[in-house]
């Protein structure tokens, strides 16, 4: 196992990186937008419709830029603890299913709103959320209680139940796209390819209360990722209580990635390439390794979703971008590094 | 009596091998029945073919064709994805017409040898000339000129009824998720229904996108400011709760006139983004959302 190669100074340099994205990312957008109007427009103190350019700048671009970060952060922070928690280097967020049965319950909700046999709007959330959220929660309890009859939970038995419901789920997804009437199946496709082109801060007021909480937790696991790493036994013999720990890295990790899906949808690769990445510079301490992971994950997303905004001449899906841009950068550093931490 | 016993049995057993052979053969096999009638697989085609007086030759329609009345009491065949190769197989039809090519359909007349017309009709140009085409296939020639030179004549008196009207900038839209507009699709100059809102007085404010159909950045949007947003929403079942929860999804984009003023409309006639011989009609809808007070055809 790696343990060398740690830099510390290199959390305040990302740090400052994901700042400078951030702001980058506020001024370029698929509208040239002048700061000095957005300025004048402050100045005055113009009603929003009055206002385009300030609206687009505080309204559009500075929550989806924040989302971005926010899910970025979320997906990668999750990869990492799941290849912990797994000890497997495949293993992603959506690994255990739980992007295919929030896919599964964002489609049931498409054809029901179609059907109306539901409105579109459940307490006071888009009902494809709504149901988005419900079915990876359910789809997290259920792997959970497969894997908790027994007296620990195993890693290979949370993997099998996960990747099992996970097929289930895609065979109800395509039950549901067979059932749709052809002209939503776009609308239900496009939902598949992820977006953070939010509208307003309600979105990012969610994941924030979904993701923050959850990272911290996560991140208070760290030290005992590290032990988990060589050995379950030679952890629990160091006083790590093995049971506990999986417990609260699947659950907390699988809540954090369903709300991220039912808000954002199944962005794919961030959280398998980000720690990856990031392990194969910081090494595989995690008490480094995860931090670095939630600022390079919200910086990635950021750049993926500057791309989006620019690739097309409309808005460009964001899973289509982390893959095409990820996929590349992943396999380079594959043929560059030796991955010795997994052989 | 053993012997008769297996003999029995073998011959059964010979007569259920023959019926499963027989029943393999399904999609191939149109039972010796002459070849008759048309099957028409694509709403807009369905309906051009009844337009030119040929309903009674339809024997199967496609599963979302629905449009004359009558098309909904004849057999379906499944949609564009889902064919029912085995149902059309036996039904032995002289000639399928669909909309669009179609791959699997393609191969399955060639095996049969059935004519089949693929036709391609989504512009007001390619609508008149799949008419054309109809006509040509099903010997109607003459009624096809008739319908063609209907709808164009329907075109031209909406285009002179709009023409003292101001044309508002409008935003199209052809889909998005209800519950909030992250996102917001919508349609380009090339595309059927940029033309139909252009043609009922309006102009698209995306008239100049070279893509016919994407997904629009809200940023171009709040620029354009569009003085009305068209919501397609063909056939889906809308209540006063549902159409009251999508206009107040738009107050998320405060900065437009369109919701400003209120003019936000949704189209739900199920006819509204076909492109087919009711094309003027869409228009008319349209127009009498785009200027309230515009003089109606007599």
């Amino acid at each position: 196992m790696t343990t060398g190669n740690v830099r510390p100074l290199g959390i305040p340099v990302l740090a400052a990186l994901c700042c400078v994205i951030l702001v980058i990312s506020v001024f370029i957008g698929r509208e040239a937008i002048s700061p000095a109007q957005a300025w004048r427009e402050w100045r005055a103190g113009a009603p929003s419709e009055e206002a385009p350019a300030l609206g687009i700048l505080l309204n559009q671009r500075l929550p989806r830029t924040l989302a971005a970060l926010l899910a970025g952060a979320g997906l990668a922070l999750a990869g990492c603890a799941f290849q912990a928690l797994l000890r497997n280097p495949l293993a992603t967020p959506y690994t255990l299913g739980v992007a295919s049965a929030g896919a599964l319950g964002a489609w049931s909700a498409f054809l029901l709103v179609d059907m109306g046999i539901i409105a579109g709007v459940l307490l006071r959330l888009p009902a494809v959320q709504v149901f988005a959220f419900l079915f990876a929660g359910a789809d997290m309890l259920l792997v959970y209680l497969l894997a908790a009859r027994r007296s620990r939970t195993s890693p290979a038995v949370l993997l099998l139940a996960g990747v099992t419901l996970g097929m289930l789920a895609n065979s109800g997804i395509m039950l549901t796209r067979y059932l749709a009437r052809p002209d939503r199946l776009v609308m239900m496709d496009r939902w598949l390819m992820g977006g953070v082109d939010v509208l307003g801060y309600k979105p990012v007021f969610t994941l924030a209360v979904g993701v923050i909480p959850c990272a911290l937790i996560l991140l208070a696991q760290a030290p005992h990722f590290d032990q988990i790493a060589f050995s379950t036994d030679l952890a629990a013999g160091r006083g790590v209580r093995v049971n506990r720990l999986q417990a609260v890295t699947f659950l907390v990790g699988s809540l954090m990635t369903a709300i991220i899906v039912s808000e954002v949808g199944p962005i794919g690769f961030v959280g398998l390439i980000v720690p990856h990445s990031v392990r194969a510079v910081t090494g595989s301490r995690h008490r480094l390794l995860m931090p670095v992971c939630v600022l390079a994950g919200g910086a990635f997303l950021c750049c993926c979703d500057i791309i989006a905004r620019r690739a097309m001449p409309g808005e460009t899906p964001i899973g289509i971008i982390t893959t095409l841009i990820g996929g590349p950068f992943f396999l380079y550093l594959l043929m560059r590094r030796k991955f010795t931490d997994w052989a | 009596m053993r012997d008769r016993f297996w003999h029995r049995v073998s011959g059964g057993g010979l007569i259920a091998v023959a019926a499963i052979l027989l029943a393999g053969c399904g999609s191939e096999w149109s039972g010796g029945k002459p070849r008759h009638g048309i099957i028409t697989m694509g709403p807009h085609v369905t309906e051009t073919v009844f337009a030119l007086g040929q309903g009674h030759r339809v024997i199967a329609v496609g599963s979302f064709d629905d449009y004359p009345p009558e098309v909904r009491q004849l057999p379906k065949v499944g949609g564009y994805i889902d064919p029912d190769l085995e149902k059309i197989a036996m039904l032995a039809p002289e000639r399928i017409i669909t909309g669009g090519r179609h791959l699997k359909m393609s191969q399955f007349a060639e095996m049969n040898n059935l004519p089949l017309l693929c036709v391609l009709m989504d512009s007001l140009e390619s609508i008149d000339d799949g008419i054309a085409q109809i006509g040509l296939e099903l010997h109607c020639v003459r009624a096809a000129d008739r319908l063609r030179a209907r709808i164009q004549r329907e075109i031209q008196e909406l285009r002179d009824a709009v023409a003292s009207f101001p044309r508002p900038k409008v935003l199209i839209i052809t889909g998005r998720q209800a519950g909030d507009l992250n996102t917001l699709n919508t349609v380009g100059g090339a595309s059927f229904l940029s033309e139909i809102v252009e043609i009922a007085g309006g102009q698209n404010i995306f008239q100049d996108a070279s893509q016919a159909y994407f997904e629009a950045s809200k940023e171009t949007v709040v620029l354009r400011a569009p003085e009305v947003i068209l919501e397609f929403r063909c056939g889906e079942p809308m209540t006063e709760s549902r159409m009251d929860a999508y206009f107040k999804d738009w107050q998320a984009l405060p900065m437009l006139p369109a919701v400003r003023t209120g003019r936000i409309f949704f189209i739900t006639e199920s006819h509204g983004m076909r492109p087919g011989p009711r094309v003027a009609e869409v228009g008319w809808i349209i127009a009498r959302l785009l200027h309230s007070d515009i003089q109606l055809p007599a």
